[in-house]
This record gives structure tokens, C-alpha cells and sequence, in this order.
């Protein structure tokens, strides 16, 4: 019922937007797959000959998602991958907020481990502390200042991209998933050809991995790094999060990174003196030589950790995967799939996501609401609220115990 | 013969065609000849045959091929155009690996002795890519990072993108690293080429023959290496990657082990010849054992379910980002980069050590 009632929603949207929907290139390569409002699978090896055929479609079937390939085939519908013939694939980064920590989850966030019941809020681990579980579920909300950090991390990845490996601005292009985070596609014809291992290789560099102490200068017994706070790159990054770790610390966090107790003392009692240091142009590390090597090896642990950039890994990884289509609705939170352009990003606010009108209102029933939704803040803790319609199918798609009440 | 050198560097001779058989221009050299499988048959058809055997020969009981310059030359151009030809009729992953390693091996150190604007002749004509002379200290030159990061060896740290120094999308490398990177490139052409499918008519007796005897020596080494199966537990323990031997120790303690850590283990006993009961009757210590969900599980994984696809256990770099690999430091994994890959080395020196016994 609740289902039927997002559909009708849906369906008068798409007729009225149906071409907003983003023809992707080379349209007739590409698989398609959709989650329906009354089916618990995906559909998937479609192919469309044209976007019309598409956009008919979508305003025939009105599915709840709407998936394409980023990678083009020869036979985008053939059921099996070899039958399919893999020719190459965009580059896609995922950026979610399921993969940051913001303060904002101890709000809205909650999870409950299905094998011994431990329940708490906040960010949900990826197995349960208490019995290892990797059976847990997980009630997730979205907030601007979610959003916010999505953003900040969607801007340090493009950054990255422009800078470092030197794409151009009309190489990459971004989407609101319409839920919580943001995707880039590259789409540089060079970029296209490359296999899972060079794509690896552009991952690690993304989130660090593999960074090699040599690599910072470091030439083993006398502890002293050559890298810069001013430098490009990761030296530069790897200076800049040390230099954020070593001005802010204090006993606890040395403690957490795993210092030894002799480490900690030194660098608590010389801290001015090693921050001057690091502060000069070029840095000097010098200071730094009397703690151990496994104290530095894990204070730049840290400091990569701090200033990697939050990708899903899996999403660039994988050749085969359906990436949400932008023009289309989430039909778990009846947000729009947004495609922007670098320079949009920067002014991106959640509402700019919204499709329902401001006027209609739906009033909800539920024995709990999440403290904040998007931009709205509900008055009540549970109960009956009479929210925007945007908030209502937003409450409906993503809680089972919300119950409408009526549309207004 | 020379025509095809007009157009190209003036340092480059026909001797470097006869080394660099998979360049461009030595390319254009066996296309103008327009051989026929017929052609094969006469006199120097069968020594150029002949040749070709030799390099995919060397392959196998060697894992190197050696330049033969002391005789013909040309023969020596023409014979790896058709050293790729036997091994894409013969059709075997393993073998084509097998050959494209030691042919890369031989280019790679070649190019050791090579001056850089030989380098530069290959990296830019043969296989395209972006590149151009540093004007770095200590860097000879600046390679676009796709190139650079489609062509590096997987197995060591210090290739990594992200130990390098990248200036608005270049990477900067020495001229030994560039010869690296185009001995990675000419396996992964070889490989590229033998796996292209040809349909081929008429074939002559005397090809078939050399790919039979091709396939006769390689068939020998994959049966030793099967023997290796009903070898005792206690000895095959020692060629496990310690990845693997560690989930077994898990298993056997009564551990828990997560669903990636399953799967690694399951499609790599089941690689090595693993029965699927003899892999069920292992996961029998798990705490949550449930016979017909293993069994169906396990089956899937060899293939007998579902997609029908066998599954092969993950190479080394999913192993480390799933937190399942016990080497990071790589000390006693040096060189490898997937689990079999490591178990396959260390069984083919216990089947060398038994021979020579």
C-alpha cells in the first residue's frame, strides 16, 4: 500500500520530467537494471536501442531504482559475461557517508546486531564488537551536515583528480546518488581501456595504500623525514596530517595510535619545538628522530589514515557494476539522481534534490522519528507529524513502522 | 628489407627488429613478407618453424628464451610471429603465461644495455604511449600514469603509484624502471595476441606437428604437477602461501572464520585439486557447520551450480584489502601476487627435487 502510494508519486513525476532522465554515452552498450515497487529482485541484462526507448520505459514501468552499466558491451542484454563481451568502462568513484564518521550519526543513526541483539547508535560498525556478527541492520538517516561532509570528500577526490593526475574539468561529472553521497565518472577515452589492476593502482593512491616510508625521505636508523607542508601530493599531504596530529594531540590520541609510553612523553613535553620545526619553510623533522621507528611508522600510518580520501573501493574496482542513472528517482528516499558539474558541486544543498512541492503535506503515523531529516526537524519524538510530502516519502521509503495517515 | 625503417628513428637497424620482433615496425616487416601457412612447409618454412619451437621449448624447461643472432636474422625476426601463432593454436592459458614471462624476460634484459632513445623508440612508436624526456633530476623521463599504472609489476611496493612522484598526471621514472615497464607491456601483448582466436583452414601436418610436440612437453610438467595431490599432508602443508596454511590453522582450532576467509580457502583447495567432499569434511570443525548449506555452497564455488563458473581464490592484493593476507612486509611471499601462483612455485621445485633425487 505504502508502496503503491510512492509509485503514484513517482509516475506523476516521470510524466511530467521523463526528459530529465541523462542519456549516457554510447547508450545502446550499456546493461540497465531496475528494482520495482512490488518486486524484491533486480531486473537486469536490459538494453535500450535510444534514451527514447528508455524514457518510455521508465514512464511505462516506473520502477523504485533505475541502474546502468558503467561499462560498455557488445551484447549489454546477453544474460552471462562472456556472452555480454566486456569492451571497457568509465571510471566511477563512490563517495558515501556510510564510509565517513560525522558527528551527525550519533543523532540519526542506529544498528542492531541480528545474532546477539547488541543495539547502538551512531556510525554501524561492519561487524558487531560484541560476537564478530556480520549480520547487522542498520537504520540510516541523511542531514545537510552529512551531506556537507559528503561533499568535502567529493571536492578532495576531484581535487586530486585535476590536480594530480591531471584529468581536465570536462573529463569528470558528479552525482547526488539521491541518498547519501556522490558519484564521479570519468569518462577520459584513455581512461576507459584500463583493467581492474590500474584501477586498483588509482584506489590506492586515492586512500594511501601502499605508501612506502622511502617514499617520505625516510632512510632507516636516523629517523628524519624530507617532506614539506607546502609540497603537492602525498608528501605533502602526509606533512600536513602530521603536522594537524602533532598541534592537537594529547595523551589519549598518541595512545590510540599506538605510541609507546617513552614516544608519548617526548613528544607531549617537546611539542611546541617540533611543531616550530615542522612549521619552517622547508619543514624540518628533526626533532622527531628521538622516537622510535615503529612510533614514526605509526604516527604516518595515522596521518595517510587522516588524509585519504573516503572511496568505496569496491565501486571503482569492479568493471561490471550498475551505477545509479542520473535524471531518475531514488525510490528509497524519492530524491532526484542529480548529475552536476564540478562547479555546481561546491553550491550543492540537499533541497536542490527535492521534486515534490512544498505545498502538499502528508500526515505520518510512527512510534519513533529520526531527530532530523534532510533540512526538516521534526517537533516530536514519535507519534503523528504532518510533514512535507518530500519528508513523508522520504519517512516511508526508509522505515517499515511509518504509517500515512493521509495525503493533504 | 629495409623499406619498412624509412620513415622511423635512424638509430634503429634491422638488427633491433630481430631483438624487438614485437615492434611496429618489425610487425610491418612480417606483414610485407605475406607468408602462407602454406609457405611453412617448404625449407624455410620448417627452419623458421623450427626456431619457433625452440623459443616456446626454452620457455618451458628454462622460463627464458635466449636471442639467437649467429644465424639468420631474419629467421630469427619471422620466427615469433609464429611462436604466437603455435601457442594460439595450442590454447592454453597457462603455457601462453608460461611463454609471454620468459619472451618479456629476454626484451627486459636486453634493454638493459640499450640506450634511452631505443626506449623511448618502443615506448613511443610500438606501444603509444605518453611520454617524454624529464627535465628532472635523477628521472630520465615522464610517462602519463595510465600508461604507467597499466604496465607495472603488481608484486612490489615501490612501483606504486603512490610512491611516486606525479607531476599533473605524469610520473616521473628512471630509464631502468622504463625498461621495466616495457618487458610488462610485451608480456601482456603476447598474452593479448595468443588469446585472440584464429580460425585457421588447411593447417599443415607439420605445424600441427610442432604443436603437438609443444603440447606433449607442457602436458608433461601439468602431470607432474597433478602428482603432487596424493602427496602426504605434512609435506603439501609446506607449499601452502602462509595466507592459506593460517585459515587451515583457524579451521582446525575451531575458529570462526568469516565468509571471505571461506571462500579463499574453499576455491583455492579447490584449484589445487581439492575433491568437493574432501573440502565439506574440512569445514566440519566450524561452529555454525550445517552440511547441506556447505556442500551446496562449495559446489557453487567448483562450478557444479548455479553460473557454472568456477571460481578462483582472490589474488594477493584483494587478499590484503580483505585483512586475510599475513605477509604484508611480502618476506616470504617476494615476487607473488596470487595465492596459487605461490603454491604452484613451490610445487614445481618439490616435483623438480624429486626428480633429481
Amino acid at each position: 500500500m505504502r508502496r503503491q502510494l510512492i509509485k503514484a508519486f513517482f509516475k506523476k513525476y516521470y510524466k511530467n520530467h521523463i526528459n530529465e532522465i541523462v542519456e549516457p554515452p554510447e547508450i545502446e552498450k550499456r546493461e540497465f537494471g531496475f528494482m520495482f515497487f512490488d518486486k524484491q529482485i533486480m531486473l537486469r541484462h536490459i538494453s535500450f536501442k535510444n534514451v527514447f526507448e528508455l524514457r518510455n520505459y521508465m514512464g511505462e514501468k516506473v520502477p523504485a531504482h533505475a541502474y546502468y552499466s558503467s561499462a560498455y558491451y557488445v551484447n549489454p542484454s546477453a544474460p552471462t559475461m562472456d556472452e555480454k563481451g566486456w569492451l571497457s568502462a568509465d571510471l566511477v568513484f563512490d563517495i558515501d557517508v556510510d564510509h565517513i564518521e560525522t558527528p551527525c550519526k550519533k543523532d540519526h543513526d542506529s544498528w542492531k546486531c541480528l545474532n546477539c541483539g547488541l543495539s547502538e547508535k551512531g556510525m554501524s560498525p561492519s561487524k558487531c564488537p560484541r560476537c564478530g556478527s556480520e549480520r547487522i541492520e542498520r537504520s540510516t538517516w541523511i542531514c545537510s551536515s552529512c551531506i556537507e561532509a559528503a561533499k568535502d570528500e567529493t571536492l578532495k577526490v576531484c581535487d586530486i583528480l585535476l590536480d594530480e593526475l591531471g584529468f581536465s574539468n570536462k573529463d569528470l561529472y558528479l552525482v547526488f546518488s539521491g541518498h547519501r553521497g556522490f558519484h564521479i565518472h570519468v569518462e577520459e577515452e584513455k581512461v576507459l581501456n584500463i583493467d581492474q589492476n590500474a584501477r586498483r593502482e588509482i584506489v590506492d593512491y586515492l586512500l594511501g595504500i601502499g605508501l612506502d616510508l622511502s617514499t617520505l625521505g625516510y632512510l632507516g636508523r636516523k629517523v628524519v623525514l624530507d617532506i614539506d607542508l607546502r609540497e603537492e601530493g602525498w608528501r605533502g599531504r602526509v606533512a600536513r596530517g602530521l603536522y594537524d596530529i602533532l598541534s592537537s594531540c594529547d595523551r589519549n590520541l598518541l595512545k590510540e595510535i599506538g605510541l609507546r609510553g617513552k614516544d608519548i612523553k617526548y613528544i607531549l613535553n617537546n611539542k611546541d619545538k617540533i611543531i616550530s620545526e615542522i612549521e619552517r619553510s622547508p619543514s624540518n623533522w628533526i626533532a622527531l628522530s628521538n622516537i622510535s621507528v615503529k612510533g614514526l611508522e605509526r604516527l604516518v600510518n595515522y596521518a595517510v589514515k587522516l588524509m585519504a580520501c573516503k572511496v568505496d573501493e569496491r565501486v571503482t574496482i569492479d568493471i561490471k557494476r550498475l551505477i545509479r542513472l542520473p535524471g531518475t528517482l531514488h525510490g528509497k528516499t524519492g530524491f532526484k539522481v542529480l548529475k552536476l558539474s564540478y562547479n555546481e558541486l561546491e553550491s550543492f544543498v540537499i533541497s536542490d534534490a527535492f521534486v515534490f512541492d512544498d505545498e502538499s503535506h502528508i500526515v505520518v503515523r510512527s512510534r519513533k522519528f529520526p531527530k532530523r531529516i534532510a533540512n526538516y526537524v521534526f517537533s516530536r519524538n514519535g507519534g503523528i507529524e504532518d510533514v512535507p510530502l518530500v519528508i513523508g516519502i522520504y519517512l516511508l521509503g526508509n522505515s517499515k513502522e511509518v504509517e500515512v495517515i493521509r495525503v493533504k | 628489407m629495409r623499406g619498412v625503417l624509412k620513415n622511423s628513428d635512424k638509430s634503429i637497424t634491422f638488427y633491433d627488429l630481430v631483438k624487438y620482433p614485437f615492434t611496429k615496425e618489425a610487425i610491418e616487416y612480417f606483414k610485407a613478407k605475406s607468408l602462407t601457412l602454406k609457405d611453412l612447409e617448404s625449407d624455410i618454412g620448417k627452419v623458421i618453424l623450427n626456431r619457433s619451437y625452440e623459443r616456446i621449448h626454452e620457455a618451458i624447461s628454462q622460463r627464458k628464451v635466449t636471442t639467437n643472432l649467429s644465424e639468420d636474422p631474419e629467421v630469427e625476426l619471422l620466427s615469433f610471429p609464429i611462436s604466437l601463432l603455435l601457442l594460439s593454436l595450442l590454447e592454453n592459458k597457462s603455457l601462453i603465461y608460461r611463454y609471454a614471462v620468459a619472451e618479456s624476460k629476454r626484451v627486459g634484459e636486453l634493454l638493459k644495455n640499450e640506450d634511452l632513445g631505443k626506449l623511448m623508440w618502443i615506448a613511443k612508436n610500438t606501444f603509444e604511449w605518453r611520454i617524454s624526456l624529464a627535465e628532472e633530476e635523477d628521472y630520465s623521463v615522464m610517462i602519463h600514469f595510465i600508461d604507467y599504472i597499466s604496465h607495472i609489476p603488481q608484486s612490489s611496493k615501490e612501483w606504486k603509484l603512490v610512491n611516486k612522484k606525479l607531476v599533473k598526471g605524469y610520473v616521473l621514472i628512471r630509464k631502468s624502471e622504463l625498461a621495466r615497464i616495457i618487458e610488462e607491456a610485451v608480456k601482456k601483448y603476447i598474452v593479448k595476441k595468443c588469446n585472440e582466436r584464429v580460425t585457421l583452414t588447411d593447417i599443415p601436418n607439420i605445424v600441427i606437428a610442432f604443436a603437438e610436440r609443444i603440447a606433449r612437453e607442457w602436458g608433461q610438467r601439468s602431470k607432474e604437477f597433478k602428482s603432487l595431490r596424493v602427496i602426504p599432508e605434512k609435506v603439501r602443508n609446506g607449499i601452502y602461501p602462509p595466507c592459506i596454511a593460517k585459515l587451515l590453522d583457524d579451521l582446525k582450532s575451531g575458529k570462526n572464520l568469516p565468509h571471505a576467509a571461506r571462500f579463499a580457502l574453499a576455491t583455492f583447495l579447490l584449484n589445487i585439486g581439492f575433491k568437493v567432499d574432501e573440502v565439506v569434511s574440512l569445514f566440519k570443525t566450524t561452529p555454525d557447520f550445517n552440511e547441506r548449506i556447505a556442500r551446496y555452497q562449495v559446489e557453487h564455488l567448483a562450478g557444479l551450480r548455479g553460473s557454472r563458473v568456477k571460481y578462483s581464490p582472490y589474488k594477493c592484493s584483494n587478499m590484503r584489502s580483505l585483512g586475510l593476507c599475513v605477509d604484508l612486509e611480502r618476506k616470504i611471499c617476494k615476487g607473488i601476487h596470487h595465492p596459487l601462483q605461490y603454491y604452484f612455485r613451490m610445487a614445481e621445485s618439490e616435483v623438480h627435487e624429486k626428480a633429481t633425487d
